[in-house]
């Protein structure tokens, strides 16, 4: 069980990847995890996520995220494979969220902002 | 004010004496009463000074009333005036606020990377506290991104999506 969200495990469907040095996380899959959710838009390869009141949208090969019209670097272009829009981890802490990774293991603990 | 006054006086005291100067018949019996002591004529003539006095000071209060009630009318036009100017102000001051949230809510459309390349038409109404939007997108997500962009940056406002779905 490699999710735990607020200190409980937690059921999200597709383990965290490391390539590349970043841990990847499925977008949608997670962010619904977290409470929010997602929406595929093909004509422009853009994932959107709504969380926590943030409107959040990726486009595949794209470093660069946008949050509420402001740009947020990533670590690396979010691509889609098996059906799913993997990010980095760390997107997630510029959401606002705690983050404690062991990317050996696999393991995501993510902590919602205050 | 001060000559009425004395005029007035002077011309009540002389009807007073000439009154009682004569033998009148006061107490109407038909007979002719002896002419009025010193002291009757002084007491008749400071009563009818007394009875001037009055009338004038009505006469004086019955102006500074008028004057009152002018200076009110004036005030209360003037009031009225400065409400409908203030009024005519606020109400340019709100066509100005929702020219720019119609402006801002444009901008955060037109740069975001899941709309680009859509024209949607946004129209912010103030009295209704509304903002419409109108237009053709590619899909259900895209109307729902520009829907939440434009509820994002109209806090308190009822968002109208008429955005309509369909090939491009």
């Amino acid at each position: 069980m490699p999710y735990m969200i607020g200190g409980e495990i937690a059921e999200v469907g597709a383990e965290p990847r490391l390539q590349d040095g970043i841990l990847w996380v499925p977008l949608r899959k997670l962010g619904q995890a977290l409470g929010g959710n997602a929406d595929w838009i093909a004509p422009n390869q853009v994932a959107v996520l709504y969380l926590n009141d943030q409107i959040i949208t990726l486009t595949i090969g794209d470093k660069t995220a946008d949050v509420d019209g402001e740009r947020r670097e990533l670590q690396g272009a979010p691509f889609v494979e098996d059906g799913e829009t993997w990010v980095p981890v760390r997107l997630f802490e510029t959401l606002g969220y705690t983050l404690e990774a062991d990317p050996q293991n696999g393991i995501v603990d993510l902590t919602a902002p205050v | 004010m001060k000559n009425l006054r004395k005029w007035g006086a002077t011309l009540g005291a002389g009807v007073v004496i000439l009154g009682l100067a004569g033998c009148a018949d006061r107490n109407n019996n038909g007979q002719a009463e002896s002419p009025a002591t010193g002291n009757e004529v002084g007491n008749a003539v400071a009563d009818n000074l007394g009875d001037t006095a009055n009338a004038v000071k009505n006469v004086g209060n019955g102006i500074a009333n008028g004057a009152g009630a002018v200076a009110n009318t004036v005030s209360n036009g003037v009031g009225a005036m400065s409400n409908g100017l203030s009024n005519a102000a606020g109400t340019m001051a709100s066509a100005g606020e929702t020219a720019a949230m119609t402006s801002k809510i444009k901008a955060a459309i037109i740069a975001n990377p899941g709309l680009k390349g859509r024209n949607i038409n946004v129209n912010t109404m103030a009295n209704t506290n509304t903002v419409s939007l109108k237009g053709s997108v590619a899909s259900a997500a895209q109307k729902n991104l520009a829907g939440s962009i434009a509820k994002k940056n109209a806090p308190g406002y009822k968002i109208n999506n008429q955005l309509k779905v369909g090939a491009m």
